[in-house]
């Protein structure tokens, strides 16, 4: 019989993606939280559920995502600062 | 048609205006920043719960579903209470209600008022630059004015910052980045600044751009 595949970690996957492309920062906190709670939920499964690879997948670019934009935040931060005056 | 380049003509002298103003007196007029945004505010929460509560009678303008007008109103409840923990209420429920339920126009409006309202209260943006991209996402809630904004004050604020500062750049990232962990960011009046060019005639160039050659 085939095995069904969480449904979690097919989310946390597309919010982790949305999270590097349309919707920052978000859905990156979105695809983290799903796929933490997709591999729980796989693992608990006792085997029933396959899709522990696909949240590890959302798990790493969610990380990637927030990553990207405390970064990007940082370096945006510090060039305001250091060149406008504020109004 | 007609009303649409109306309409940006009339918001291009407005950004006009604003950029000699903030070059001449380094400050903007409340008439011209915080009572649009008062009234770009309230007529959100008429509109949003007014849609909610007579749907046949009101209508939200620009396509805007009933959603991303209350998400606008909650983001407004938000800089209305800024000055308390309060704020985080509606801030949240406003983000809440855009991401799950509103549009992309909705969206890009909630998340520029909230952003501009966090940047400003950090002291990134002053309060007056805030009000200013907070009324040009609500005129026109589209995520390529948000980019370009970005855009404009990241390519402008890097070239200016690479030309005047040079080698000594690092030494500064280093001191903003440690008072920023220190809970506090340098002081921007013009004296500490390291360039303090005005961000006004930035955002309205950005914007200009977006009227003129993207919409």
């Amino acid at each position: 019989m085939a095995k069904k595949t969480s449904n979690l970690a097919v989310w946390s996957l597309v919010s982790s993606i949305l999270g590097v492309t349309g919707l920052p920062i978000i859905g990156s906190i979105v695809g983290l939280v799903l796929g933490y709670m997709a591999k729980r939920e796989t693992d608990a499964s006792g085997g029933a559920l396959e899709g522990r690879g696909l949240a590890k997948a959302g798990i790493i670019i969610g990380w990637i995502g927030v990553g990207i934009f405390t970064l990007s935040l940082c370096a945006f931060v510090v060039i305001m600062v250091l060149t406008f005056r504020v109004s | 048609m007609g009303f649409s380049l109306i309409a940006r003509v009339l918001v291009s002298a407005w950004l006009v205006y604003l950029a000699i103003v903030d070059v001449r007196r380094s400050s903007l007029p409340h008439w011209a920043t915080t009572i649009p945004v008062l009234i770009i505010g309230g007529a959100a929460a008429v509109v949003g719960v007014g849609e909610l509560i007579f749907p046949t009678v009101l209508r939200a303008p620009l396509d805007w579903g009933v959603y991303d007008a209350l998400a606008l109103a909650l983001a407004f409840l938000a800089i209305l209470l800024s000055d308390t923990a309060a704020a985080l209420v509606p801030g949240t429920a406003a983000v809440a209600l855009a991401a799950a339920l509103g549009s992309a126009q909705g969206r890009t409006a909630v998340f520029g008022w909230l952003v501009s309202l966090a940047m400003s209260r950090a002291g990134v943006f002053g309060a007056g630059d805030a009000k200013v991209i907070m009324i040009l996402l609500a005129l026109y809630p589209d995520p390529r004015l948000a980019g370009i904004l970005l855009a404009a004050c990241g390519v402008v604020g890097t070239v200016l910052l690479v030309r005047k500062v040079g080698g000594a750049a690092p030494l500064l990232v280093q001191r903003v980045v440690k008072d920023g962990l220190a809970g506090s960011l340098p002081a921007r009046t013009g004296e500490e600044g390291v360039i303090a060019i005005p961000l006004t005639p930035v955002l309205a160039a950005g914007a200009l751009i977006y009227l003129w050659l993207v919409v």
